[in-house]
């Protein structure tokens, strides 16, 4: 190639790339005006909860790295940290990929010139794994051979966020096997529960695709809604990973100060109480989008009342799983979450805009009254 | 017949109709006008899908209390689940209505291969058959169809005319009213025009 050719071919890789540098940038816009949508003052107290937040994934890597005390224990943060990643970059897949112009992209540029910018985004969009280069940076020598699964944990997370990319259902797979692994009761090094990962997650890249959902006779609202949650199974992917980290986070705390169990039981009941209650937002635009079918069917009045079932559902199924694997919690604080829950479900669906105050207002009156 | 009167219907400043009257007195009614007249939110009216800020809608001289049972309509207005397939679509309001399974109208409409996907993933001729075979499987006395024959195959809307021929021979008070920017094929199967 002459040099004008590559002087050519470099100046359109260069458009190519601020092309897509702005429309990462706008979508992600977009995501950022959707949290605010859901409710500014998450974003205040959120926003203000930042800083113990990255100090707290910091602390999780350590718990990764220094791992060989307590194998299993690792394996299952290092398996949390990689499922709160792939909810992060799924989330932020279409920004990464400018998914709605792929076509138009596909007719201007090459294709290995999609995969490099898309692999470009993916880096610059995945936090958890550049929080891990940093520490991997810090590390010693001495400490990377105590640590050496640090690689490959690093490894997975980038490969991970490439399946996100490429192979969702694998990542899926991947992440449904990997959960039963770090669960099983064995005692294995952390350098080995990385290399299971690793060749379960390959594994799953080999295996055909499977549609439960496609196979499900839908005859009845409950098989309705449940094919729904199968083929959108992320709005309850990222509630129960957020919700596992709380799990996590009280768990930790009650070891290290069970004399403050009334405040993290109250704590828990409010992060329970808002990440079931809110997939009430999702239920909504689903009723109101397919109101006109089911009232075409006589069957308005049911789907109305059918909508508020996944949350109620999701709801006690969170409050079993703390009571059987984290806490007790008193009858008290057991019939006011009930209320509460409640209380949410219904202002999500009468005033949204409020649906944040109140929980807020009520998390802060409970922590008083009972603590 | 189908009498409408008094009817006022506006959206936000928008006024649709404004103290709006027609009767529908032909077995076969074909209502035209341009885009954007309220055709669709008519047919949806006459439904009991959509409610008018006033008015009255008297079917055969009766305001009906479930219009469920005696309108079926098929339109665009109407999302279906677009994450069901067409199979389970069909299913769904088989079971709700209590009706039969329509064999006859979905080999008819050549829509057997199309079953098993997803209704998001049909092309805009096949969803048109999904909507139009779940009106015609009731069996209702009254019939709406916004655009019946958009995206439709020649085959296809052949067929779809051959049905109408016959859809009121069982129904003696029935009719069928639909929308249309090419009427021509429905006219000459008996279709009357009726401006708005």
């Amino acid at each position: 190639m002459s040099k004008l050719g590559i002087k050519l071919e470099i100046a359109q890789y260069r458009s190519f790339m601020q092309y897509r540098y702005q429309a990462y940038k706008i979508e992600l816009a977009q995501l950022l005006q959707q949290l605010k949508n859901f409710g500014l003052l998450f974003l205040v107290v959120l926003g203000s909860a930042m800083l113990g937040m990255i100090l707290l994934l910091f602390l999780g890597l350590g718990k990764i790295i220094d791992s060989i005390d307590a194998p299993q224990y690792g394996a299952q943060m290092a398996w949390l940290y990689l499922l709160l990643q792939s909810v992060m970059l799924s989330a932020m897949k279409s920004a990464i990929q400018n998914s709605q112009q792929r076509l138009f992209q596909r007719t201007i540029v090459r294709s290995n010139w999609l995969k490099l910018m898309d692999i470009k985004l993916l880096l610059l969009s995945n936090g958890w794994l550049l929080a891990s280069a940093v520490i991997a940076l810090d590390l010693n020598y001495s400490q990377w051979l105590r640590a050496p699964h640090f690689v490959l944990f690093m490894l997975l997370q980038f490969s991970l966020g490439v399946l996100c990319l490429y192979k969702p259902r694998a990542l899926i797979y991947g992440l449904v096997f990997t959960a039963i692994l770090v669960l099983l009761p064995i005692n294995i090094a952390p350098l080995a529960y990385h290399c299971g990962f690793i060749i379960l997650f390959a594994l799953s890249m080999l295996l055909p695709a499977f549609s439960l959902s496609d196979r499900l006779s839908v005859n009845a609202l409950f098989t309705f809604w449940l094919s729904f949650f199968m083929q959108h199974s992320r709005v309850l992917v990222w509630r129960v990973a957020l919700l596992l980290c709380v799990f996590m986070a009280i768990t930790t705390l009650l070891n290290e100060r069970a004399d403050l169990e009334a405040i993290f039981n109250v704590i828990a009941a409010a992060f329970m109480v808002l990440f079931t209650s809110s997939l009430q937002f999702d239920c909504g635009k689903l009723h109101d989008k397919y109101q006109l079918f089911f009232q075409a069917n006589n069957q308005s009045r049911l789907f109305f009342i059918s909508q508020f079932m996944p949350s109620c559902l999701f709801f006690l199924i969170i409050l079993s799983s703390y009571l059987l694997f984290v806490a007790q919690i008193e009858w008290l604080l057991l019939s006011l979450s009930v209320g509460w829950s409640t209380l949410q479900l219904y202002i999500a669906q009468k005033k949204p805009a409020h649906y944040a105050l109140v929980w807020m207002i009520t998390t802060g009156v409970l922590l008083a009254v009972l603590t | 017949m189908i009498e409408v009167s008094g009817l006022h219907k506006q959206f936000s400043q928008n006024i649709l109709y404004k103290d709006y009257r027609i009767s529908f007195t032909a077995p076969r009614v074909c209502i035209e006008a341009p885009n954007g007249q309220g055709k669709t939110t008519l047919l949806m009216m006459l439904a009991g899908l959509e409610q008018p800020q006033s008015g009255q809608i008297l079917f055969a001289g009766k305001v009906l209390s479930e219009p469920y049972k005696q309108v079926a309509i098929a339109s665009d207005r109407i999302a279906l689940p677009e994450f069901l397939t067409a199979k389970q679509i069909i299913n769904l309001t088989v079971s709700s209505l209590g009706c039969d399974w329509p064999t006859a109208l979905i080999s008819g409409f050549n829509f057997s291969d199309f079953l098993a996907t997803r209704f998001d993933a049909l092309s805009s001729g096949n969803q048109k058959k999904c909507q139009l075979i779940l009106a015609l499987m009731r069996g209702a006395p009254y019939l709406l169809l916004d655009e019946p024959s958009a995206a439709l195959d020649q085959a296809s809307i052949i067929y779809l005319l051959g049905l109408l021929d016959n859809y009121l021979a069982d129904k003696a008070h029935g009719q069928i009213i639909i929308t249309c920017h090419e009427p021509a094929p429905f006219i000459e199967h008996g279709f009357e025009c009726v401006p708005l």
